[in-house]
């Protein structure tokens, strides 16, 4: 569920992607616990990673539960009540979180908000790492001509301004999350082909891909067995740095426009909606927005923390 | 040390010829290779560095093009297949299979990512795709204990085993499909020497219990005095003398093999400071030589002969199963 346990699988060793590792719980597994082991306690150790960590499942846990639990029927317009402060801190409205200007309970809008952004910045960090390694990483492997074709491939696609890009692709098909998720997806997968392709070419003429060659493994098996797992490290660590700025980027995009489309929601979505109202009620601009930058700042902390227990 | 039991034969090589391309055109790094392996026999191929050894070695197992060499002619047969004829699918499907190969270095040779267990299971099920995960993990211990590593230990990483470890578990990778030819470069070079003498003593259970034929590429005599039957002295490339270890050690008949046994250190007591022998000058690089003897600028029995700078001295039968590329092979004192 979340970024975390996403890529905490997948740490240095054994998630099963069709090579035979051993799997979790055989024979105590020691490839991946090692490692993954001794970086979860080289994380455990910082305590500004563990603090980001402990904020961002908060903010996790507030996008996730608030729209299960509350009751249907919530969410309905009431122009009656239009942006009111939060009851929780003494503000005149019966909602504890204030409602926006069209009389909905804050609290609600702001979590389907930071639940479309966190799903956005997930699936395009997902994509862009396995597409990008494994687009960066046969063209390095196999070298010559598909190096090229591929890295002709990145530049074409590195060379379009994002904005623009996205516009002409929200233009053409429509905004809404899975076109945001295109859009963010076509850079990302650049950076990370660019990562696994750096990876392949210092990798490649190991002697343990020599080896594993004079044992008869085929190019597939080398490409998926050895040379993912080489690079699971770096890869895990740009992921955790990406994951902040696609949410950014996405926000962006809503917030001018060329996002998520009403009635879904987003943060840039709700801030561009309710800061017309700035002068009379500053606090949803305020929340919505805070909430994202403690979204960013929490998982870029998290992103640094763990690229430094990687290192050590 | 191991007899050759009714000498079937395993492995031939014919006139294999690889080269390595540079600006200066094609240097050719193996010049000629022929020898044949019989079931259970132990050659050893030796020669100072450069001498084109490790090259030999990776093009007996199909892989010259991956270290950036090409094959240029000849032949290397297993059980009448000439692998380098295969197209490389099928080559593949004999890497580890028929033939398999222990590396120089083990540190290096493992994947320091992944368990020793998971690599050793990846050699299994490449040539069993029946073979589930859990036969595979089975195999994979019994091979670790066969080569004297706790099985326990194939969930480590290699960093957490020591050399002598590695080692032994490289090999379990090599004998994990029952190879009919085991190629090992330098197994021992990198192991200190109590751990060489186990590692040696493996091989030789292992031989004697699977029947497989080895290759030994190695610069180290003590070695090749442990545990080969036929030894194949290599210099710039070339094949100058190929003969059974005992005449290779008491009647070698070419000057280099003999300069090579006389540079090794000795154990006699010495009175006073001995200098360790050594051959003058520096190995001939693949290319440097045009025409003649590859190794007359640094005989000692050439005495400027001009045969030796007109011609290069073919590899002929000077001996019962001993062959010779020296024209004066009769001049040559052990």
């Amino acid at each position: 569920m979340s970024e975390r346990d996403e890529f905490g699988d997948a740490h240095l060793a054994d998630a099963d992607f069709s090579a035979p590792d051993l799997a979790p719980g055989e024979i105590g597994n020691a490839a991946s616990s090692s490692s993954g082991r001794s970086v979860a306690r080289a994380f455990l150790r910082d305590p500004v990673g563990v603090a980001a960590a402990v904020i961002f499942v908060l903010i996790l846990l507030y996008a996730i539960l608030v729209p299960l639990l509350v009751p249907a029927g919530a969410g309905i317009v009431n122009i009656t009540s239009r942006l009111k402060g939060p009851s929780l801190f003494g503000g005149g409205g019966h909602s504890l979180l204030g409602t926006d200007h069209l009389g909905r309970p804050l609290g609600l809008t702001v979590a389907e908000g930071l639940r479309t952004s966190l799903e956005v910045g997930l699936a395009v960090v997902v994509i862009t790492a396995c597409v990008g390694w494994l687009l960066g990483a046969v063209g390095a492997y196999i070298g010559g001509r598909v190096d090229s074709l591929v890295g002709r491939l990145m530049d074409t696609m590195n060379v379009f301004p994002g904005l623009l890009l996205a516009l002409a692709i929200v233009s053409a098909l429509g905004g809404g999350e899975l076109t945001i998720i295109l859009v963010l997806s076509i850079e990302g997968i650049v950076i990370f082909g660019r990562l696994g392709r750096s990876i392949t070419l210092t990798s490649k003429h190991a002697e343990y891909v020599l080896a594993a060659k004079a044992f008869g493994a085929s190019p597939i098996r080398i490409l998926l067995g050895h040379l993912r797992l080489t690079s699971a490290a770096a890869v895990i660590a740009l992921a955790l740095v990406q994951l902040p700025q696609v949410v950014l980027l996405e926000a962006s995009l809503s917030y001018v426009g060329f996002g998520i489309q009403p009635p879904n929601t987003s943060i840039g979505l709700i801030v561009a909606e309710e800061q017309d109202f700035i002068s009379i009620q500053a606090w949803p601009v305020l929340f919505a927005g805070g909430c994202l930058a403690l979204t960013c700042v929490s998982l870029a902390l998290i992103g640094l923390s763990v690229r430094r227990a990687l290192r050590s | 040390m191991s007899v050759v039991a009714a000498a079937t034969e395993v492995m031939r090589v014919r006139d294999l010829v690889v080269e390595y391309s540079s600006r200066d055109g094609p240097l050719r790094a193996v010049d000629g290779a022929s020898f044949e392996l019989a079931a259970g026999e132990t050659l050893g191929i030796v020669g100072e560095s450069g001498s084109g050894k490790t090259t030999l070695a990776m093009a007996l197992m199909g892989l010259a093009e991956a270290s950036g060499a090409k094959v240029r002619s000849g032949s290397v047969t297993f059980d009448g297949v000439d692998m380098l004829a295969l197209p490389s699918r099928r080559r593949r499907g004999l890497r580890g299979k028929v033939v398999a190969m222990s590396f120089q270095d083990p540190m290096t040779s493992f994947n320091p990512v992944w368990t020793v267990g998971s690599q050793l299971m990846e050699t299994i099920r490449a040539h069993d795709r029946q073979a589930t995960r859990a036969e595979a993990l089975d195999r994979a211990r019994n091979l670790l204990e066969r080569v004297g590593v706790p099985a326990e230990h194939v969930g480590l990483l290699p960093e957490q085993l020591s050399g002598g470890m590695l080692q032994r578990a490289m090999i379990a990778v090599a004998i994990a499909n029952q190879p009919r030819v085991i190629i090992a470069d330098e197994p021992v070079t990198a192991l200190d020497v109590t751990v060489q003498a186990q590692i040696l003593q493996l091989f030789r259970e292992l031989l004697a219990s699977t029947g497989a034929g080895l290759i030994i590429v190695t610069h180290d005599f003590g070695v090749v005095a442990e545990l080969v039957d036929r030894v194949l002295v290599m210099y710039a490339g070339k094949t100058v003398e190929l003969a059974d270890v005992n005449s290779i050690f008491h009647t070698p008949h070419h000057p280099y093999t003999a300069a090579l046994l006389r540079s090794r250190p000795k154990l006699e007591v010495t009175i006073g400071r001995s200098r360790l022998a050594a051959i003058p000058g520096a190995p001939a690089g693949p290319g440097e030589v045009s025409a003649g003897c590859p190794f007359r600028s640094r005989c000692q029995i050439s005495h400027g002969r001009d045969i030796c700078a007109t011609d290069d001295p073919p590899l002929v039968e000077v001996g019962k199963g001993q062959l010779s590329a020296c024209h004066f092979w009769k001049e040559v004192t052990p």
